[in-house]
């Protein structure tokens, strides 16, 4: 069965709020973690179509939610886009060599953020 | 006397009372609001943010009419959480119900308000809330007697795209507080190119500090046009405008000023030559590695260390002439080619070889370790001899090392 | 005359003398705790809408040197060093300087980060004991001095040498600080950047307290009374003590748990004196010295928000022993500047904070000690008016409690970091009982330290601190 389930990882309640109730909105199911542990956890026990994840969090960043995923045979095809208020072009090549799907600044514009969601989600389904 | 004791107890005591009660009423009110507040919120949020995302023309018929006073509160702190996290259409639309429900009307009252701290709230949330209308009145919020407000309206100034107020900025660079002349910068380098030429301008009438300020700020933003006018600062009479100069030359990375800052290599102030040599790292500037190795012999640790940053930026060539360094008859200059070869990972590059088939490629791996010993920098050498996982490169290594040092 | 008229007399005036003293006493904590009030009030105001975020991006920030001073520290050291380096800061180095530890400090650090031996080349601008190695990281943050055991001033020396940048924070090997809490300590450096030399945050009591990764993660009074008593005192001593000397420009002293210093001018005192037993307090008073003896416009500031997570001792040794150690400190510091002591030539340091510290700080315990004797005696004497001495105990019980309760007024106005309602009661029944009993014991160890001093009295530089000394050196003053 197609899953419908997106992870929105960000330690702030905010930001991860306003991407849920998008993401609501285009009717995707949402779950939300606030650090990146916790996010894991979820990865572990979801069948998930794809994780939204902040990149600057306490206790587990960005990246290191990305290598575990990338690392583990399980869920290794799941797509993981990165957000950040980074806009430095080292962060984004970073991000994107350790294998994330899509990296987007913050502020971000939210159609443009679906737009790529919806983007990687119809790859994914062709591959 | 045991009266005025009485009399101090029971006033005492009384006010002892008076702030036990207010502590907890204080703490009382606070939490229930905040409880209240929290409940709204959670019914409300989902409201506002669906008409963001939504085409419905008015926030009130999304609210089902106009929020009653205490909910007004809770909207204009959605508003305000979200509108300064998201860009585009999202935004526009939350704007527009800041708009709608008066809140900008009241931002705009309260710019004239008596207590200053209330000028710079609402100077700030106007900001937030991107109406045009608000160009104006913070305009002359840039003159406000208080520094705290006339950044305030700068920084909001900024966010909604009043060019004309770079001008009026420019000058706040010259208050000598470093915290307020960062914000004002961040907010001059916010508005990118178009602030460049009010801030070139400027340049002369400005502090010492407010100079230096505006040399960083073309650094951030590169703009091309600048160069020639940056080249002419780089000949200033003071060390400090030499170098910060030099650096934005390096961030804006126009080729054809690499000869003057291979002569700034030569400058008679550290600073300036420190400066140079990162500037021409950052350009990746290969015509300029054999003056890049010539600094390395710099007297300034600084300058040194930069020349041989710079030289690893550059690539194989740059570290082609660290390796040569190696060898150099300047002690210190030895000294930072091999901390810079071992942090670049050169070192145990170089140690694999040492275990290669062809003799040649042995011998030349050798050679190298051998001057590294001599110029004395063992360090990285000594923990490869200790842990290097190949037996012979180990052995090879030991060999190297003099025997004390072992 | 007989003895007993001789003693009575005596003991009548010097019960005058208490009641005068404890007038003046109080008059001085209360307008401090006015003035506090105000620059509490003023401080949160100024900070309501922070934009920490730009500041930190931003590479006109001043960078720093975190020194951290280790001795036999191997289970914590790579833990502290690890949440230091998560700390919101454009640029920084740590520096560890691991004072003759005997157990692996050391290996631990150069395993944990990758460290290797640097031959750095540096200038010695403060002399110390021995340096036996110098460590660094490959990204050059971490810079780990390695040196033969001297004290925890020398080692700071040591960190002082090695250091890159012109500015400098000290910090405790076993503290935590907040993410924001470096930005805010070095707000003063920047918007008064000719004048600042030094500036501190407050410390807060991490006992209690829910700790995950270097980071607090839930903030709760500790269960046993010992350090909650500590905690009213910390809030006292912080928010209605040192905002109010901050105001007056005359802070005599700013916490080694968490201090931020500019190096030009620590270095031009020659560094960490090392001939006291409380170093931080010795270095603010000698930068207040040189300051003012060269006329120069200086400020010394505290700054109530940064906030920098520290243990406190759970026993009435350990207690005492710390105590008795600042105490010691606080008497040899203000001995050794005593010239400074009312003399108008140093400002109101001269004619308020010295004198406060003199008269109040120091020999306070000795006047409440000699109090509660006179009351024996007089008692023993049958010259006790009983109702007199209880009301004016009663007006003394309540004038602490008042301070107390105040102090927690200013923490529930200003930056409320204990949520809930069950810790709040606790604050305020705490703030009663700890004029039954806590007060009287710590006037007590104070008392013995000062004896302590006097008693060695050629030795007043003399340090006694326990496993962390270096060789005593003749006090300048003695």
């Amino acid at each position: 069965m197609e899953s419908h389930q997106i992870l929105v990882v960000d330690d702030d309640p905010i930001t991860a709020r306003f991407i849920a109730s998008l993401l609501q909105e285009h009717g995707y199911d949402v779950l939300v973690a606030e650090d990146g542990a916790h996010a894991l956890e979820i990865v572990e026990r979801h069948e998930l179509a794809m994780v939204v994840s902040d990149l600057v969090m306490p206790y587990r960043d960005g990246y290191s939610v990305l290598r575990a995923i990338r690392r583990n045979e399980k869920y290794r095809d799941l797509p993981v886009l990165l957000l950040s208020m980074r806009d430095r072009e080292e962060d984004i090549v970073k991000g994107l060599e350790e294998g994330a799907d899509d990296y987007v600044i913050k502020p971000f514009n939210a159609r443009e953020l679906m737009a790529r969601i919806r983007k990687i989600l119809r790859t994914r389904k062709v591959s | 006397m045991q009266q005025i004791l009485v009399w101090a107890i029971l006033s005492i005591s009384s006010v002892f009372m008076a702030l036990t009660i207010a502590i907890v009423a204080n703490k009382a009110w606070r939490e229930t609001r905040a409880a209240g507040r929290a409940r709204r919120r959670r019914e409300l949020e989902p409201t506002i943010l669906g008409w963001a995302h939504g085409d419905e023309k008015t926030i009130r018929a999304a609210l089902e009419g106009d929020p009653s006073p205490p909910d007004r509160v809770v909207v204009e702190q959605i508003l305000l959480d979200h509108i300064q996290r998201v860009r585009g259409i999202e935004r526009e639309r939350m704007a527009k119900a800041m708009e709608q429900l008066g809140f900008v009307d009241v931002y705009l009252e309260g710019l004239e308000s008596r207590r200053w701290w209330r000028r710079a709230e609402s100077a700030e949330k106007l900001g937030l809330a991107g109406s045009k209308r608000a160009i104006q009145p913070l305009s002359s919020a840039l003159d406000d007697e208080m520094p705290e407000v006339r950044l305030r309206a700068a920084k909001a100034l900024g966010q909604l795209g009043g060019v004309a107020s770079a001008r009026k900025l420019v000058r706040a660079l010259n208050e000598p507080n470093r915290w307020s002349t960062i914000r004002v910068a961040d907010i001059l380098i916010g508005m990118g190119h178009e602030s460049i030429h009010a801030v070139i301008e400027a340049f002369d009438e400005l502090s010492h500090d407010g100079q230096l300020a505006v040399l960083d700020i073309v650094g951030r933003v590169r703009p091309l046009s600048a160069t020639e006018w940056l080249l002419s600062k780089a000949s200033n009479d003071s060390t400090d405008i030499r170098a910060r100069a030099c650096h934005a030359l390096g961030s804006i990375g126009d080729p054809h000023v690499t000869p003057q800052l291979v002569s700034a290599l030569d400058d008679p102030k550290w600073p300036v030559r420190a400066m140079a040599a990162k500037a021409l790292g950052r350009m990746l500037m290969v015509e300029a590695v054999p003056e890049l190795a010539e600094a390395l012999r710099d007297k300034q640790w600084w300058v040194r260390h930069n020349a041989a940053r710079a030289l690893r930026t550059i690539g194989p060539r740059g570290l082609e002439a660290l390796e040569e360094m190696v060898a150099d008859r300047d002690a210190f200059a030895r000294e930072q080619a091999v901390l810079m070869l071992e942090e670049a990972g050169r070192v145990d590059e170089r140690a694999i070889e040492l275990a290669e088939e062809d003799t040649a490629a042995r011998e030349a791996a050798r050679t190298f370790f051998e001057r590294v010993v001599a110029a004395g920098v063992t360090g990285r050498i000594r923990v490869l001899a200790r842990e290097h996982p190949v037996d012979s490169v180990r052995r090879e290594l030991l060999t190297l090392l003099p025997r004390e040092a072992v | 005359m007989n003895w007993v008229a001789i003693v009575t007399t005596l003991i009548i005036g010097f019960n005058a003398f208490v009641l005068v003293y404890f007038l003046l006493l109080n008059t001085s904590y209360l307008l401090l705790f006015l003035l506090s009030l105000r620059g509490v009030f003023r401080f949160v105001r100024r900070t309501f809408f922070s934009d920490y975020r730009q500041i930190m991006q931003s590479e006109m920030t001043w960078p720093i040197s975190i020194l951290v001073a280790a001795h036999n520290e191997e289970k914590t050291i790579v833990e502290t060093v690890r949440s230091l380096r998560m700390v919101n800061y454009s640029e920084f180095e740590i520096i560890v300087i691991n004072d003759g530890s005997t157990d692996g400090t050391l290996k631990r650090l150069v395993e944990a980060f990758e460290l290797s031996r640097l031959d750095k080349v540096y200038k010695r601008e403060i002399a110390t004991r021995a340096v036996r190695g110098v460590y660094g990281s490959l990204d050059h943050n971490i810079t780990v001095v390695d040196k033969e055991q001297g004290g925890k001033p020398d080692a700071l020396n040591a960190g002082i040498n090695v250091s890159r940048y012109p500015l400098f924070c000290s910090i405790d090997a076993d503290s935590v600080i907040e993410d924001n809490a470096l930005l805010r300590v070095v707000k003063p450096f920047m918007e008064h950047p000719d004048e600042t030399v030094a500036a501190g945050g407050i410390v807060r009591i991490v006992n209690g307290c829910q700790v995950r990764e270097g980071r607090v993660v839930q903030i709760e009074l500790p269960d046993k009374p010992l350090p909650v008593f500590q905690v009213i005192e910390y809030l006292r001593a912080f928010l209605s003590g040192r905002v109010g000397w901050s105001v007056l420009r005359s802070l005599l002293i700013i916490s080694g748990a968490f201090g931020v210093y500019r190096k030009k001018e620590v270095i031009e005192i020659g560094g960490y004196g090392l001939d006291t037993d409380t170093e931080d307090l010795d270095l603010v008073v000698r930068l207040h010295r040189h300051m003012r003896e060269n006329q120069r416009k200086y400020r010394v500031v505290f700054v109530p928000d940064p906030v920098c997570w520290t243990e406190v001792p759970e026993n009435l040794t350990v207690l005492r022993r710390q105590r008795a150690r600042w105490h010691r400190g606080l008497v040899q510091s203000l001995w050794a500047h005593k010239r400074i002591l009312c003399n108008p030539r140093y400002g109101t340091l001269g004619t308020v904070a010295f004198p406060h510290a003199f008269f109040f700080e120091m020999l306070g315990p000795l006047i409440e000690v000699l109090g509660y004797i006179a009351v024996i005696i007089s008692f023993l004497l049958g010259i006790l008016n009983l109702q007199f001495f209880l009301l004016f105990f009663a007006v003394a019980v309540l004038y602490g409690v008042f301070l107390s309760i105040a102090a927690v007024l200013l923490e529930e106005i200003s930056f409320r970091r204990y949520p809930g309602w069950i810790d709040l009661s606790k604050l305020i029944v705490f703030g009663i009982l700890e004029n039954f009993g806590y007060r009287q014991l710590l006037a007590l160890f104070k008392l013995k330290a000062l004896w302590d001093v006097l008693r060695r009295r050629r030795g007043w530089g003399e340090m006694d601190r326990e496993g962390f000394r270096a060789p005593p050196e003749p006090a300048p003053t003695s």
